[in-house]
């Protein structure tokens, strides 16, 4: 157990989709040899295939204290890097027009906006994911070197690359697919929740970037952070298929999506958008309370009142929306 | 120009603007004005990443917005949700209009010798027709009403200059019955929405305030655009949303303006700007192509009105007397890959050209097919400054580094073109003549002097310096001041703007005229509504009305709008962000006319009209409209395309009550009015292409 | 029938634990490798020279599938059941050839990174797959050489008994490792020579060790990448002892 942790909320209801999250963390980390495929943050279109495809359907996690099994994604699913010819048609004056290589099949986000139908009501939201860096790590458990370990000062959870040699049993042990194979170099990388700016007292990039100003950052146990407020005091934020038993340390504020055509006025429980099943699934049974709540604390709004909870998650300033603590958290270096 | 204050707005109606993807940078506060008690409707015929957060979605038949705006505001009239003291002092609803002619009531009318931009409205204490304040011809530099109270309704009768008695009526009454046909049902019908919900969306446009419309291509890219845009803006205005923090019509597609304008102006027009050839690009690629719209207005081609709005000194054209321009120098513009009538372009105007210079930091489209490219310095390499219609703080280009390899600073290029042009006319012995048509003596050989204000103005720095000195909104700020730390204006040039800049409270335009009755910039000094130009008359659009779009031979629209993943054409290319998408451009396409055609997702298809074609790859997304296809824009022509380019199905159509001129605020100036640019109107099919 | 099968499988699954948690025992007999005096250069036998190695005795190592290590591993059928091993002693250095048939090779020629830190170029190497495995085959002894010594845990030694490994992988190459009981193999970042060649079906792999002395106790290991074989999932044999 750390001794303490930390947390990242996103609010569905700003994100717009932007992917910034995605290129602020991909030049930063994940912009070398061996790395063109992997987006340790991503942005999904849900519902949809998800990156890699199927990720939530083809197993890892816990059940009942034990490890589940899972095939690893291949290239197909996660989507190969696409190279460009640019010179052939912009600098040495050949005729055919720059095109992608190889020809795409599939991609991290090959169905943007596509979404899904309910009835003949087209429904979607984006889902922003990182490494959760749970508290019962399975990728922790999974490897037989020891190669992973979670942060006794903040909780952060990191693959030690001297020590791993890329067997890739954590890949397979994540369920949320998070942890992904370098090739060129034989060893298996992760988000590592932006540590080295946490410990200058900096918030992760992909939040930092982040236009929407959907994320906080924060630790879980500091009753000050809005991570803690949304989390543990309002209860809005909901992890990621909870029974899959890691506890995740990343929380969602579930997704409105506006009611279906003939349908404005009435309650998001009777025949919303976006189904109550999908939302579930998601997000486990807990998410019915909470959008209901959410609802109310809107309909607040709108009628002229005030939410507290509503009015922390307009995270109107950097100092707001991230509790970044070094000194709390005093790492051992 | 304003934006949605997010503590203050109630009511955010975003009508063909999808702001999760095009105004990434702020349309967060928007969301979060939604957690300060805002609503937020979405107007769109897709189903988008911006209608995902609104309270209400209206999948709107595309091209039917002003048949909705103009149902809305039969709507808030029948209900009495019109604020009628705001309507009364600063909208043109209560000014008189003689029913025989239809035209206004002038001075000029009443008495001999009398102005033509003098106007009137009946005072129902006085019970006679007042002068209006404020309008052009007005001494009084003010709307204030000074204890008169224009009558909205009515007929009066007023005795005209030749003594005969003529009735006249108000332009609210004319709306009126402009609108009448605009019952709940018959836009329910036509728009694809559903009748009560309009009646819901009308309601609390009449009672939440403020209220604010956000505006964008989905909106202003069709034919009558300039019909929808009346319509929309009349709702903000019978509601009196706007010039108030948080309401009003604010747009994000147009004309944009530099802030520190002044500035600009004195350094890029020293001989005023009165002095300069300026050229509305629509209608210069129109009559410079063989563009040819097939359409009949009113029986007669656009030609003909082209020929009639520059006879009559409305609209520029250059070179003037039928010659054909030589030299073209496109400028931080991608200019061949943008515009409308691509294919068109390409095999007419361009051909013609003599010289084509591109002056560019990319190698796009434009610079591909040009003569000569002259290769530019980037953001980060050079000093100059930025306003956006956004906000109001002006940041600089910080120069992280010199210009790479043989690329030079904006300012240092045209600084080397005058040199260079001074050279050049000494060598060839080139003599100051006069300019006839400024009457401005020139002499070429002087050019690199006049360019630096007779070497007052070196470098780019002094350039910027220049501008901020020469600018109230940037008055005492320098180059190297801004460059510690964005400042916002300290003040607004009341020549160029209209509302003042307060401390804590975000700019919000007209201000001015709400809060200090100064007068709108227009011909009656009031937000008009009513056009009683000949040409308007005499298309029945005098008042906003409803027209459907442009008749076309295909079945699906052809949708371009703006996206998440460029600026127009720039970074379209990008192989960071071309690995976020398909890695190339695609069309998107409904499932039941994909269906229809036998086409599968990621296929290869043949988009054509007759304009022409373009073979890329198509997306099945469920959230198109049937009956529409979108392809994102500003897709390079040399990138994923198997053949043609986006623009390869446009022309350019211009209509021609955008050719009016010389009609007090209508009237042609740089940045302002003129044909614009439009194109949803046109349609195409798709099939599976051979490969 | 199936309580036939049960049984089977029961005998198997004792015998293959037996031998794989053989530890501190002496190994028995018929586990003994001649080693033989070649007249050949170490270059030669390095180099694969057929002629040499012909005349080598070969020992028929029986090659054993590692149990399932984990409930979520795949199982795995015995596809390679046999190594041949030859071994030589040439001017202080130990030679072995380690040859088995495994029908795929499952090996790629790594893209050659550049020198240029990634920052600096506007393409990298990528990633052309993340889901395979690659052939390898390795040698493993007593880090304290000698005979009559007792025999390290199979399963990469124990504490106080460290074992080297000569690894050899199809891709990455040939390493050195040690460890003293499973999960601590490191790298000790020294390479060794080894070559090796793939034709019909079978793979030779010729392993340059130093030199080490009879009575040594050395096991093999045969990694299948189509079996998605890497860490603990592989062919092993026990020990064998050097005369």
């Amino acid at each position: 157990m750390s001794k303490h942790q930390y947390a990242m909320v996103m609010d569905l209801n700003k994100c717009l989709g932007c992917q910034t999250c995605t290129i602020a963390c991909k030049k930063l980390w994940a912009d070398r040899d061996g790395t063109g495929y992997m987006y340790w943050n991503n942005v999904e279109t849900r519902p949809g295939l998800g990156y890699p495809r199927q990720w939530d359907r083809i197993g890892g996690g816990w059940k009942d204290g034990a490890l589940q099994p899972s095939p690893l994604p291949t290239m197909d699913d996660y989507g190969h890097a696409w190279e460009y010819n640019y010179e052939q048609r912009l600098y040495e004056g050949k005729k055919q027009p720059v095109m992608p290589s190889p020809e795409p099949k599939s991609g991290v986000n090959w169905d943007e906006d596509v979404g899904g139908m309910n009835e003949d009501e087209n429904y979607f939201f984006y889902l922003p994911r990182i490494c959760n860096h749970c508290t019962y790590p399975a990728c922790l458990e999974a490897c037989p070197r020891k190669a992973i370990y979670k942060r006794e000062g903040d909780g952060v959870v990191v693959i030690d690359q001297d020590r791993c040699q890329g067997y890739r049993y954590c890949i397979k042990a994540c369920p949320y697919k998070k942890i992904y194979f370098n090739e060129v170099i034989g060893k298996s990388e992760k988000c590592i929740f932006c540590y080295p700016r946490l410990e200058q007292g900096e918030v992760n990039a992909c939040a930092a970037q982040c236009p929407g100003r959907l994320r906080f950052v924060g630790l879980l146990d500091d009753p000050e952070s809005p991570v803690h407020k949304l989390v543990l005091v309002h209860k809005i934020a909901l992890p990621l298929f909870p029974e899959k038993g890691t506890q995740p340390n990343v929380f969602y504020v579930p997704p409105f999506n506006p009611p279906k055509r003939e349908n404005y006025g009435k309650s998001i429980q009777e025949d919303p958008r976006v189904p109550l099943d999908y939302l579930i699934y998601l997000f486990g049974p807990d998410v019915k309370d909470v959008i209901l709540r959410l609802e109310v604390e809107l309909k607040k709004t709108q009628e002229g009142g005030r939410s507290e909870a509503l009015q922390l998650l307009t995270g109107r300033d950097a100092e707001t929306r991230y509790h970044v603590r070094p000194q709390l958290v005093q790492i051992q270096l | 120009m304003s934006l949605y204050y997010s503590t203050i707005n109630k009511y955010i109606v975003l009508w063909g603007s999808n702001i999760s993807q095009t105004r990434i940078p702020d349309a967060h506060f928007a969301y979060e004005a939604r957690y300060n008690g805002a609503k937020i409707v979405c107007i769109s015929p897709d189903y988008n990443a911006s209608a995902t957060h609104a309270d209400l979605y209206f999948r709107i038949n595309p091209g039917t917005d002003g048949i909705l705006a103009l149902g809305v505001a039969k709507l808030l009239i029948d209900q009495n949700l019109v604020d009628a003291p705001y309507v009364k002092e600063q909208t043109d609803m209560p000014l008189l209009v003689l029913s025989g002619t239809n035209r206004f009531l002038r001075e000029s009318d009443l008495t001999k010798g009398g102005k033509e931009d003098i106007f009137f409205f009946w005072d129902t204490k006085q019970q006679r027709a007042v002068q209006t304040p404020g309008s052009m011809g007005s001494d009084q530099k003010t709307i204030q009403l000074n204890g008169t109270d224009p009558a909205l309704t009515g007929t009066f009768q007023i005795q005209l200059a030749d003594g005969k008695s003529a009735e006249v009526t108000t332009v609210f009454e004319l709306l009126r019955k402009e609108i009448a046909g605009y019952t709940v049902d018959k836009v329910a019908a036509r728009t694809g929405l559903p009748a009560h919900e309009i009646e819901l969306f009308a309601k609390e446009l009449g009672t939440r305030k403020p209220a604010m419309i956000i505006h964008g291509a989905g909106t202003n890219h069709w034919f009558h655009n300039d019909l929808s845009n009346r319509s929309l803006i009349l709702l903000v205005a019978l509601t009196g949303n706007t010039g108030k923090n948080g309401g009003g019509f604010n747009h994000y597609v147009g004309q944009e303006r530099l802030w520190p304008e002044q500035g600009f102006f004195k350094l890029a027009f020293p001989e005023t700007r009165k002095k300069q050839r300026f050229q509305n690009t629509t209608l210069w690629s129109y009559v410079h192509s063989t563009n040819k719209d097939p359409h009949l207005y009113n029986g007669k081609p656009i030609e003909w009105y082209i020929q009639e709005s520059v006879k009559n000194g409305w609209m520029p054209l250059w070179p003037k007397d039928g010659k054909k321009p030589r030299a073209f120098i496109v400028w931080r513009a991608n200019y061949l890959n943008q515009a409308k009538g691509n294919e068109i372009l390409e095999s007419s105007l361009w051909k013609d050209l003599d010289l084509i210079v591109d002056i560019n930091y990319r190698m796009d489209t434009t610079a591909l097919y040009s003569d000569v490219v002259l290769p530019a310095a980037s953001y980060y390499e050079k000093v100059d400054i930025n306003t956006t219609d956004c906000h109001s703080y002006i940041h600089p280009f910080g120069k992280a580094c010199e210009p790479l390899f043989e690329s030079k600073t904006d300012w240092d290029i045209f600084r080397a073109l005058a040199e260079k042009i001074a050279e050049v006319a000494t060598k060839k012995g080139l003599k100051p003549f006069h300019d006839d048509a400024f009457d401005w003596d020139r002499d070429f050989t002087h050019l690199a002097q006049d360019w630096t204000g007779k070497g007052a103005i070196q470098t780019d720095e002094e350039a910027v310096n220049f501008i901020l000195g020469n600018a109230e909104e940037t008055k005492g700020m320098t180059y190297q001041l801004i460059q510690q730390k964005p400042r916002r204006f300290v003040a607004t040039d009341p020549e160029s703007w209209n509302s003042d800049i307060e401390e804590g409270v975000a700019y919000t335009p007209f201000k001015h005229q709400l809060e200090k009755k100064r007068p709108w910039r227009t011909l009656t000094g009031r937000q008009q509504f009513y056009i009683d130009h000949p040409w308007y008359i005499e298309f029945g659009e005098a008042l906003p009305t409803f027209k459907e779009p442009v008749e076309e031979k295909h079945p699906l629209y052809w949708n371009t709008p703006h996206g998440r993943w460029s600026i127009h054409s720039t970074w379209r290319d990008h192989r960071a962000m071309l690995r976020l998408q398909r890695g190339g451009p695609i069309v998107y396409m409904h499932p039941d006319d994909a269906r229809k055609r036998g086409l599968q997702d990621n296929d290869w298809v043949r988009i054509h009209n007759e304009v022409g074609h373009c073979v890329c790859r198509l997306q099945i997304l469920p959230g198109e409209k049937p009956g529409r296809v979108t392809m994102y824009h500003g897709w390079e022509k040399y990138l994923g395309f198997k053949e043609g380019g986006w623009q390869s199905l446009t022309y350019i159509k211009i209509k021609p009550t955008q050719l009016v001129g010389k009609y007090g605020h209508v009237n042609f100036r740089l940045n302002y009015w003129g044909p614009t640019g439009n194109n949803r109107d046109i349609k195409v099919d798709v099939e599976k292409a051979k490969v | 029938m199936r309580t036939r099968q049960l049984v089977i499988v029961f005998s198997a699954c004792l015998l293959l634990s037996t031998a794989w948690a053989q530890t501190r025992a002496k190994p028995a007999a018929g586990q003994s490798l001649s080693v033989a005096a070649s007249a050949a250069s170490a270059d030669n036998l390095l180099n694969g020279g057929a002629a040499a190695w012909n005349q080598i005795a070969v020992k028929h190592v029986a090659l054993n599938r590692t149990p399932p290590l984990y409930d979520t591993d795949e199982p795995a059928a015995l596809e390679i059941s046999i190594v041949d091993v030859r071994l030589a002693r040439v001017s202080g250095k130990l030679l072995v050839q380690l040859s088995w048939r495994d029908p795929t090779r499952d090996a790629i020629i790594l893209a050659e990174v550049p020198n240029s830190a990634p920052e600096t170029r506007f393409r990298k190497v990528q990633t052309e797959a993340d889901d395979r495995f690659f052939d390898a085959a390795a040698v493993m002894f007593p880090a304290k050489a000698g005979s009559g010594a007792i025999a390290p845990s199979l399963q990469m030694g124990d504490a106080g008994h460290p074992v080297e490994i000569y690894y050899w992988n199809a891709t990455r190459g040939a390493m050195v490792m040690q460890a003293q009981g499973r999960g601590t193999t490191r790298r000790t970042g020294q390479n060794f020579p080894a070559n090796s060649t793939y034709q019909n079906g079978q793979w030779n792999v010729i392993f340059e060790l130093p030199d080490l002395p009879t009575g040594t106790t050395v096991a093999f290991a045969v990694w299948n990448g189509s079996q998605k074989d890497r860490d603990g999932r592989k062919y092993f044999s026990v020990w064998q002892v050097l005369e």
